[in-house]
């Protein structure tokens, strides 16, 4: 019955052998979840994410996402389809300066026909908010439009997960804000899975669960009013509570409330109203 | 007025050409360059391409932009051609290096081609819209595809090559300006000093072509991209080379 | 250093056949202190970064550095020398084959001594949480992105530049680092120095400024204390810019019926306005 999406057991790597960036991995994912992965820089989530679409092989353990065994040639662009990335810097990732033709790319890659890909390519611009766009020069366009563009270019490939690696640390808030909610409604409408990797905390909030990572180990999952309440945890992994937990913990000290920490607004309104 | 790309829109027979025709002409153009080796020869086509210049109506400004970019770079080839290239008849010799007539000749030789090299390819890519080019490389090349040359492959390495010159010129001028900020408060107009901080440039360009290109190629295999076509044997079509 | 630009404007060229004003009549002042600049993408900070730093020349205006002319005649090489630029993505310009050379680099340009230049370097180093003893041989492109930032912050640091201009100091970076460069960033003010931050991070700007301007379309739009701006959720939200997290948040909880006093910047300030809210 429990059906996952992604299945990851005891996935370890290493790019020089005494120095291992991954080590015993495991990660459960089901079909639909948003998944927040958090850590610092040179944690391992990188090098995690590049496994889910096998752009970095197998070294040690079992990965299977979608059904497919990621370690298996045969299934490999199968599982390129079924997952596809949004990278962090929006302007190393378009094999076209025109916006119709790069979003084009992927369903092109996996066999549609021109036609095809084109129309695939138009809803897909829609389905991100940038209708219209087609003919327009992605140089000319924001950060954060371009990481719209990036996301359109995996949703074009109908992918079944969607893995964003901190796709919005280098855009504006407000191209933050926009490509949240693209991402969003590709969830709520495709049904596709998230893997968040982030830096922002607030957004982490907002996922059904949090994955710390702590130099290329799993140091805790669970969900965000666990996780992102353990300050002990979360500074030992480099990383600090969302402000309304640090506020939270603030309030307590001061007096006057107690319980358990909320880490959103909207928990944080109910609790004070409590 | 230029564009990202390097485009730069106006009206002219250049930039109405097919980039087919663009595309054999530069080819041609660049063998006189090459083949062109009197000083006579290489003036003739030094006016040709001059004439180009005119019709284009690009402006000599912005057809010399990228020679002008390397004009630090072309003076360290003609020192090193003038004072290495031979030691007969030496004008002058100290230790290892002798300035020579003949030395002098060949350094200004292949400046001159350089120079020539750069402008025509600055035309080619002002007058032509970067997705016009990549057509006209994929036509260019198809009657190769018989051959076995993967015309798809190459086309889409120019078309990938071509939109990131705009950024990595951006980058570029970016380091530069850095690099003035930081070494500013020292006098950095000596010839000598110029050549080693543009040499400086080259390694942090360098980093970041192969950093950009690691990084695209990621992006590329992420949505699918592979250098053999499909096998088709789970029904996917196969991708015609057109 | 007492920097001004006086009705500074700066055009370049858009596409197509239109000249885009990414500066256009700014005057502004910036004394001793943190100043931070916000603005959308294309707003014109970091333009406004580079004509300061004397980088990129206006096409009209003044640039006066300490009231003197800094456009013209001789002050401006001897100004150029006292100022630190950190540009956007700093590392990308490491050209070094180990941090140490990539550090002491401007400092030895400058004729400083090879042992003067590791004493500051190794001080720069310490004010960002790094050891140069324990980083100074390693390559500096086989750094983590948040030790590859702090180097780079250090090595414009170690000049100790009375004027010190940073884009995007923090984007992309952890928390650890992040903060390591934050409180660098505090330190070089204490020295004394005029230091300019252009970020989105309002967190990150109501860590460190003192005062905050915003850009819009190459124009200042607002100019105030930072509490009068990033506290003022509203007021940012109307030139579309975000507020401090603490402040967006003490909107939310006003806007359902819980009373918050004042413009709390941080999670501390939050929780203190929320009880002196309950208390009223």
């Amino acid at each position: 019955m429990d059906e996952k999406i992604v299945e990851a057991r005891g996935v370890s790597h290493a790019y020089v052998r005494s120095r291992p960036t991954l080590r015993n991995v495991s990660l459960d994912v089901s079909p639909g979840e948003l998944v927040a992965i958090v850590g610092e820089n040179g944690s391992g989530k990188t090098t995690f994410a590049r496994h889910l679409n096998a752009l970095i092989p197998l070294q040690e353990g079992e990965l299977e996402v979608a059904g497919l065994n990621a370690s298996d040639p045969d299934a490999l662009w199968e599982l390129r389809r079924a997952c596809g990335m949004v990278f962090q810097n929006p302007e190393n990732q378009f094999v076209s300066s025109v916006v119709g033709e790069d979003v084009a790319f992927g369903p092109r890659n996996f066999g549609a026909s021109e036609k095809d890909a084109s129309t695939l390519a138009f809803s897909a611009l829609v389905a991100v908010g940038l209708e219209g766009f087609e003919r327009r020069d992605v140089h000319a366009l924001s950060g954060g439009q371009q990481q719209r563009v990036a996301l359109a270019g995996v949703l074009a490939s109908g992918p079944r997960v969607i893995v964003l690696d901190e796709a919005t640390s280098m855009i504006d808030p407000q191209g933050r804000d926009d490509l949240v909610s693209a991402v969003l409604a590709a969830r709520s409408e495709r049904g596709a899975t998230i893997i968040w990797i982030t830096h922002d905390m607030e957004l982490a909030a907002r996922a059904d669960r949090v994955v710390v990572m702590r130099n290329g180990e799993v140091a805790a999952t669970g969900s965000p009013a666990d996780v992102l309440t353990d300050e002990e945890l979360l500074a030992s992994a480099g990383l600090e509570m969302p402000l309304v937990a640090r506020a939270w913990k603030e309030l307590v000290r001061l007096g006057g409330v107690q319980g358990p920490a909320p880490v959103t607004v909207e928990g944080l309104v109910s609790a004070l109203c409590m | 007025m230029r564009s990202m790309s390097g485009y730069m829109w106006a009206d002219s027979p250049l930039h109405r050409a097919p980039a087919v025709a663009k595309l054999v002409g530069l080819l041609f153009c660049v063998a006189l360059v090459v083949l062109a080796s009197s000083p006579l020869e290489l003036a003739a086509v030094a006016l040709g391409v001059a004439t180009l210049v005119a019709v284009s109506r690009v402006g000599w400004r912005d057809a010399a932009r990228a020679a002008w970019a390397l004009r630090w770079f072309l003076l360290v080839v003609l020192v090193l051609n003038a004072l290495l290239f031979s030691d007969v008849d030496p004008i002058f010799v100290l230790g290892p290096a002798h300035l020579t007539a003949a030395g002098l000749a060949q350094g200004a030789r292949i400046v001159v081609r350089t120079l020539l090299i750069l402008v025509l390819g600055t035309l080619l890519t002002a007058t032509t819209r970067p997705q016009e080019l990549v057509s006209g490389v994929r036509s260019v090349l198809s009657p190769l595809a018989r051959l076995g040359l993967p015309v798809e492959v190459v086309a889409l390495a120019v078309g990938v090559t071509v939109q990131f010159v705009p950024t990595l010129l951006r980058e570029s001028r970016q380091l530069m300006r850095a690099q003035e900020i930081r070494c500013s408060g020292v006098a950095t107009r000596g010839i000598m000093r110029r050549a080693v901080s543009y040499i400086r440039l080259l390694i942090p360009m360098f980093v970041s072509a192969i950093r950009r290109a690691d990084e695209l190629s990621a992006a590329m295999e992420a949505r699918g991209y592979r250098l053999s076509t499909p096998r088709g044997s789970d029904g996917r079509v196969e991708r015609k080379v057109r | 250093m007492y920097v001004s630009l006086e009705d500074v404007s700066l055009a370049y060229e858009g596409a197509p056949g239109e000249k885009v004003l990414a500066l256009d009549g700014v005057t502004l002042a910036f004394d001793a202190g943190v100043t931070g600049v916000m603005g959308r993408t294309g707003s014109g900070k970091s333009t406004l970064l580079e004509v300061l730093a004397g980088a990129l020349r206006p096409d009209s205006g003044r640039l006066l550095v300490d009231g003197r002319d800094a456009l013209h005649g001789d002050a401006v090489r001897g100004f150029s020398g006292q100022i630190g630029l950190v540009f956007q993505i700093p590392e990308r310009q490491f050209f070094e084959p180990t941090v140490e050379r990539e550090v002491s680099f401007g400092l030895l340009a400058r004729g400083i001594s090879p042992r003067e230049a590791r004493r500051r370097a190794s001080h720069a180093f310490g004010l960002l949480g790094l050891s140069l003893d324990g980083l100074g041989r390693r390559s500096p492109f086989a750094l983590s992105g948040g030790q590859q930032r702090r180097v780079a912050i250090a090595s414009v640091l170690a000049m100790r530049p009375r004027l010190l201009l940073l884009d995007e100091p923090t984007a992309g970076l952890d928390p650890r680092s992040r903060e390591a460069c934050l409180s660098a960033i505090c330190s070089a003010a204490d020295d004394g120095a005029t230091v300019v931050v252009a970020s989105h991070d309002a967190n990150a700007l109501a860590r460190v400024a003192g005062r905050v301007v915003t850009l819009e379309d190459g124009r200042v739009t607002l100019d105030g204390p930072v509490r009068d701006l990033l506290g003022n959720a509203d007021l940012m939200g109307a030139h579309g810019l975000e507020a401090a997290c603490a402040a967006r948040t003490a909107r939310a909880l006003r806007r359902s019926g819980v009373v918050v006093a004042g413009s709390p910047l941080t999670a501390e300030e939050l929780a203190a306005a929320i009880v002196l809210g309950r208390a009223l």
